[in-house]
């Protein structure tokens, strides 16, 4: 089956399995390997996207649901080689060491500042409430993102 | 997880035709983070899968001038902590589906889907074929049941895992079925059977059918509700015990109210006379409220894992009336 959205603002036509998920489609379809898969059944938020300004779990989505939806994924944040000023940030206070949570992270920040551009740290807790991060304790992951809140 | 198609039918008439076709196995995908959960592990197997979503008129929540809120069943349980409404009058209802899950999943999943979610029972969703698979044991009975019910269970001892439903029971709300071509509305808390009823399926759904709305009468201006639950991990889980609850006061006495658990029974579950007995509860009375507790759990009839749960059912009790003061 044909699937038609917007992924990272173009417009992005796919022929796919019926039984595929988000995930698979775009790491292994469109090659798009930023999102990462971490747990499989929502628990981990690793495979966050965005979908219609949404932060999502891809691993939870058959890509059937994306038809006419509008996608972003962390390789839409930044501006060619100009970093996003959230990854900026995240590299600045240290907001990653293994790396396998930021990409979610990233997503879940940008998602919030979509809805609340002058997020509070708690509004900041909450928004990444749904990804697991087994390295860096949170505390620069939320100084990060309030470091770009505030910029 | 295999099936042949995905569609999006145009309306509730060709999707409940389309579902009620007696040589198919056909699912409806609202949110889908329960149906695909299922589908993976093969717990249904689905011949085709059917999602909504051109259905704009399922999509809503909306205020009538008589009072009372209608929500349509595709809303999802984000939008309805977002609503201005909702927070401000039905605090029971905000409380609820901000403790469901976690903020992603809250985004993709929708009121219908948390309603008719399937049970969580580890053998249920593991390779066990047991009773509610069409087996013939409870693997939970002598088994790993520290998460199953301690009211109204057997033959088979699932809890209701969805944190709306007692919510939404405690402010009287009633639910629409699309069903053979016309709409019915009930009260939600006769939408859910017990497994003595009938061990294979958990609410009155019968093939075809769509939840298509909920709808909340209008409530005392001065109620006061809140949602309690208690559960092992901040994010992601499901409650062991949570407590709505929608009252009114007059001072510190109880007027009117409804008190509904989740996490307990294989339904959301409520007590007619407990509830009857609420009325002149003095909240200030602290001895008064320890028997009012204690009467409550007095029908528990724990497993060997989870007696820890009536004791827990005694003391949200005392918490909510301690904090709805
Ligand atoms: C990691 C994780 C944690 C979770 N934590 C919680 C929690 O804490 N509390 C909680 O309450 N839930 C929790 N859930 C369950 C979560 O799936 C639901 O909360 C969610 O709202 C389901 O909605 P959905 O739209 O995704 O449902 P779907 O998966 O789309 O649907 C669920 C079932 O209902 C059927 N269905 C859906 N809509 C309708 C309709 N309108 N009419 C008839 N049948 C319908 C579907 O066919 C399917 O069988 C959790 C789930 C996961 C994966
Ligand atoms: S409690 Fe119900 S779902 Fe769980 S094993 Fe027993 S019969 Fe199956
Ligand atoms: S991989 Fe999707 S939430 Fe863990
Ligand atoms: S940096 Fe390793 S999981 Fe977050």
């Amino acid at each position: 089956m044909t699937i038609n959205f917007r992924l990272n603002g173009n417009d992005t036509s796919v022929e796919l399995a019926v039984n595929k998920r988000v995930v698979d489609l775009l790491r292994e379809d469109l090659q798009l390997t930023g999102t990462k898969e971490g747990c499989s059944i929502g628990e981990c938020g690793a495979c966050t996207i965005i979908v219609n300004s949404k932060a999502v779990n891809s691993c939870m989505l058959l890509a059937q649901q994306l038809e006419g939806c509008d996608v972003i994924t962390v390789e839409g944040l930044s501006d060619g080689e100009k970093l996003h000023k959230l990854q900026e940030n995240f590299l600045k206070y240290g907001g990653i060491q293994c790396g396998f949570c930021t990409p979610g992270m990233l997503m879940s920040a940008y998602a919030l500042f979509l809805e609340n551009p002058k997020p509070t740290v708690d509004d900041i807790k909450t928004a990444i409430e749904g990804n697991l991060c087994r390295c860096t304790g949170y505390k620069p992951i939320i100084e990060a993102i309030s470091a770009s809140a505030n910029s | 997880m295999k099936f042949k198609s995905y569609v999006y039918p145009l309306s509730l008439s060709a999707a409940s035709a389309f579902l009620a076709n007696k040589n198919e196995l056909n699912f409806l995908n609202a949110g889908g983070t329960d149906l695909l959960g299922l589908l993976k592990e093969d717990i249904i197997k689905a011949d085709n899968i059917l999602n909504l979503k051109y259905l704009k008129d399922l999509k809503y929540i909306n205020q009538e001038p008589s009072g009372e809120l209608n929500i349509g069943a595709l809303t999802s349980i984000s939008e309805i902590i977002n609503n201005v409404f909702i927070k401000k009058n039905y605090n029971v209802l905000h409380q609820a589906a901000s403790q469901i899950a976690s903020p992603q999943l809250r985004n993709i999943g929708t009121v219908g889907g948390n309603l008719c979610q399937r049970p969580r029972c580890n053998y249920f969703r593991g390779d066990f074929n047991c009773l509610r698979k069409g087996g013939d044991t409870c693997f939970a009975f002598d088994g790993f049941n520290k998460y199953h019910c301690i009211m109204n269970g057997g033959p088979c001892f699932i809890v209701n895992p969805s944190d709306l439903a007692p919510a939404l029971i405690s402010l009287g709300a009633f639910v629409s079925v699309f069903s053979n071509g016309r709409e019915k509305e009930i009260p939600l808390q006769d939408f859910y059977i017990l497994p003595s009823a009938n061990y294979l399926k958990e609410t009155i759904l019968e093939k075809g059918d769509i939840v298509t709305k909920i709808r909340i009468p209008a409530q005392p201006r001065d109620l006061k509700s809140n949602y309690i639950k208690i559960k092992e991990r901040e994010t992601w889980d499901f409650a062991l015990v949570s407590l709505a609850a929608s009252l009114v006061l007059d001072g510190k006495k109880i007027t009117k109210g409804s008190l509904v658990f989740g996490g307990v029974a294989p339904a959301p579950y409520f007590s007619v006379k407990g509830n009857k007995d609420l009325i002149g509860l003095d909240l200030k009375n602290n001895k008064a409220i320890e028997s009012f507790a204690e009467a409550f759990v007095k029908d528990a009839n724990p497993l060997s894992m989870n007696g820890y749960k009536a004791i827990m059912m005694k003391n949200i009790i005392i918490k909510l009336f301690s904090e709805i003061i």
